[in-house]
């Protein structure tokens, strides 16, 4: 298989392996958004997005996320 | 020049020295014979001296002549395990000059009957005397070392006055067993890489022990740095007035928003000090220099590079104006004469002549081989890189003979609500040794006195919503910091291993970044078992106890040599992992450009020219753009509007690669 976001190999997983661990910090990092600002998942998608801190990858995520609204790859 | 150019050809001599480089020997043989005569043979320049009223020549290496070499030179084949010393002029046609050097020792020690070590002391200089020596066939020969930790001739004389007879040979074993693996490992490993991506257009790759972990180091700061998510924080400050005096307080650093808000609300509240401490505080003088602490102040200070600060370091070094820089140690023994160099820097650092201490500030670590780096007063320095290393150390010197800083500090906590503000005050009272070491700077921060139960009014509270950050990057100092603290690599080589990830193309910038090579390379060791810090850690102090003598090399070299080529073995036919391997290199390759928006059937191939410059080609129709020549560059999904060229990305900077494209002519 090939990652559905960057394309590259990604054995039998949706995600490569960058962008695997992306996902995860990305799922993470929503626990600490919601109880710092009660905010929804698009709400802290689209502010990560902005947020220039934000690494590449995690990014990438974000907007496949927010293009496709498959939120299957957050394991929330 | 006190000697004199020869012009009769040199005689052999009964004393024969063995100096590491030309500008080192000619400062021997002025500081031991003003009178020396120097001669040119096939391009080798020695120098004849009288030594005790016996004759003796002074030969230069040029660092080393002799080198490991495998007569295995097919690349493709490995691991490769029989590696022979040889001179170096018959393995580089570099280094042709060296065959000479070899020849000559050949010849000169012949006759001579005592031989003295003089190139530097360390484990390198032991193992380039040691060297010579033996494939010139004088170890049965009387063998004598000079032990010097400056150029000067004060010293140079001191330590040919006492010269150490040399029985054993521990630290140029260590020197070579260090030499032998890390050849073993370089070949076979670069090799193992080499063929593993052999039809994908990348030159000179290469992985080493050191080099190893450091890459891989590079490679999971890159996750945290681009898997980061940051999370939102507010930090409070308030204004607060007491006795009629505002004071600017730092409060709490809260994660939620209400709980924020909770913190603003104080605003116009009364609450009292809770605690007004007030105390000195001295600030002792920093330890002298030892070669990582000054490449990190020299990158610091001048965003020098570290290799290029030990360029400057060993140069200082050779024109007797500093000493011996490879060391680790932070103590400054009295036998170098704190005295006398002082007084030689009295005209240029006037502070000098003010020091308050009669034995420097020392720092813990110690090297056996050599004090700490110090000015000697002497020599000229030239370029301007030369007069800001120069400084620094000077300087460095200097302030550790002074006396404390002092300051007086002042820490206020207000109590409103049962939440607490704070603000710390300082005041010089003595800048000490930061006069002459002026890089550190001290500046007031002044406070009103007050006293506990005082009335404390918030009148103003700001809250300023913050998110965490990613690591930093790491930059040549800070990755040279962690190669030290996790004691990889010795102090001579940590900033040639850095050097080379660049020469390699696996990391670019000065905040340095993973290229797509760095990562296919680093992500094909991340789980080997003989890239890792604790082999490359457990090998080093194995080295040392060669030093000592309580291990024998040949017993390190066995158990390295079992566990490199088990892992080269299971590696090579992993095809699994090879495959993965290819397929990242090839990633920018294959798919990830996108399709030639010219012919449409072609891919768009990333190339690196072998000056370095990147571009993209498309592998039917050749239509090529040029690509920013640093930082990583990835494909975007996206096309551009103007010209259908695929978008690429460089961090943030989304750009179009078409230099024709009508939307940069807008």
């Amino acid at each position: 298989m090939n990652c559905i976001i960057c394309g590259f190999p990604s054995g039998n997983e949706k995600l490569c392996f960058k962008h695997a661990v992306a996902s995860k910090s990305l799922a993470e990092g929503y626990n600490a958004w919601k109880s710092a600002l009660g905010i929804s998942l698009d709400e802290y998608l689209n502010d990560i997005i902005k947020n220039r801190e934000t690494g590449e990858w995690a990014v990438d995520v974000a907007k496949y996320i927010i293009e496709t609204g498959d939120h299957s790859v957050l394991n929330l | 020049m006190a000697g004199v150019a020869g012009s009769n050809p040199a005689r052999p001599t009964p004393i024969l020295i063995i100096a590491e480089k030309r500008d080192a020997a000619e400062r021997i043989a002025s500081a031991l014979d003003s009178n020396y005569k120097a001669f040119n043979i096939n391009g080798v320049k020695i120098y004849q001296i009288k030594l005790d009223n016996k004759e003796a020549t002074i030969l230069p290496a040029r660092g080393h002549i002799f080198g490991l070499n495998s007569d295995v030179k097919n690349r493709r084949i490995y691991p490769v395990t029989d590696l022979e010393w040889e001179p170096l002029s018959s393995i580089n046609k570099k280094f042709l000059e060296t065959g000479n050097i070899a020849e000559l020792a050949r010849a000169l020690l012949k006759n001579a009957e005592q031989i003295i070590i003089a190139c530097d002391y360390d484990i390198e200089g032991e193992t380039i005397g040691y060297n010579i020596v033996k494939y010139s066939g004088g170890l049965d020969k009387k063998l004598y070392r000079a032990k010097f930790s400056t150029l000067t001739s004060e010293d140079l004389r001191s330590s040919f006055n006492s010269l150490i007879t040399r029985e054993e040979w521990n630290m140029a074993e260590a020197g070579r067993t260090r030499h032998y693996i890390d050849y073993l490992w370089g070949i076979n490993l670069s090799r193992l890489v080499s063929d593993k991506v052999r039809r994908i257009r990348y030159a000179n790759l290469s992985m080493g022990r050191v080099q190893g972990p450091t890459l891989l180091e590079l490679y999971r700061r890159e996750f945290e740095i681009n898997a980061f998510v940051p999370k939102p924080y507010w930090q409070t400050t308030a204004s607060v007035e007491v006795n009629g005096k505002e004071i600017n307080m730092i409060g709490p650093t809260v994660y939620s928003e209400n709980e924020s808000q909770r913190i603003k609300k104080l605003e116009g509240r009364v609450g009292s000090v809770e605690s007004a401490k007030s105390y000195v505080e001295s600030m002792p003088p920093p330890p002298p220099f030892n070669l990582a602490e000054i490449q990190k102040e020299a990158y610091r200070i001048f965003k020098m590079s570290p290799w290029k600060t030990l360029s400057v370091l060993e140069s200082l070094y050779l024109k007797a104006a500093i000493s011996y820089p490879r060391t680790s140690s932070q103590k400054l023994p009295s036998s170098i004469n704190y005295k006398k160099i002082l007084g030689r820097l009295v005209a240029s650092y006037s502070d000098a002549a003010n020091i308050r201490r009669s034995a420097p500030m020392e720092g813990k670590l110690n090297d056996p081989a050599h004090p700490a780096i110090y000015p000697t007063g002497e020599g000229k320095v030239i370029t301007q890189d030369e007069r800001n290393i120069y400084d620094l150390v000077a300087r460095r010197f200097i302030s550790c003979f002074m006396d404390d800083a002092s300051v007086r500090k002042k820490m206020i906590k207000v109590n409103v609500d049962d939440i607490t503000f704070a603000a710390e005050g300082m005041e010089i009272i003595n800048r000490g040794w930061t006069r002459v070491y002026h890089f550190r700077e001290l500046n007031d921060i002044i406070l009103p006195d007050v006293k506990v139960g005082d009335q404390a009014i918030i009148k103003r509270v700001n809250l300023l919503n913050k998110f965490t950050k990613p690591p930093p990057r790491y930059n040549p100092s800070t990755l040279l910091e962690w190669m030290e603290k996790n004691e990889i690599g010795t102090k001579a080589t940590r900033a040639e291993i850095i050097m080379t990830l660049y020469k390699r193309h696996y990391v670019d910038g000065q905040r340095m970044q993973l290229t797509n090579l760095g990562y296919g390379i680093a992500r094909f060791f991340i789980n080997s078992p003989v890239i890792t810090v604790e082999m490359t850690r457990e090998l080093e102090a194995n080295l040392e106890k060669i030093e000592e003598g309580s291990v024998e090399a040949k017993k390190i070299t066995t158990r390295s040599i079992g566990l490199l080529y088990e892992e080269i073995e299971k590696s090579r036919d992993d095809k699994e992992l090879v495959e993965y391997f290819k397929l990242y290199l090839k990633g920018e390759k294959i798919a990830n450009f996108g399709k030639c928006p010219v012919c449409g059937s072609g891919d768009l191939i990333f190339h690196r020219s072998v000056i370095g410059k990147r571009y993209l080609r498309c592998d039917k129709c050749g239509a090529s753009a040029p690509m920013p020549s640093k930082g990583l560059i990835m494909p975007t999904k996206t096309t551009c509007k103007f010209c259908g060229w695929p978008l690429m990305r460089r961090g943030k900077w989304v750009f179009c690669p078409n230099p024709a494209c009508p939307g940069k002519q807008k």
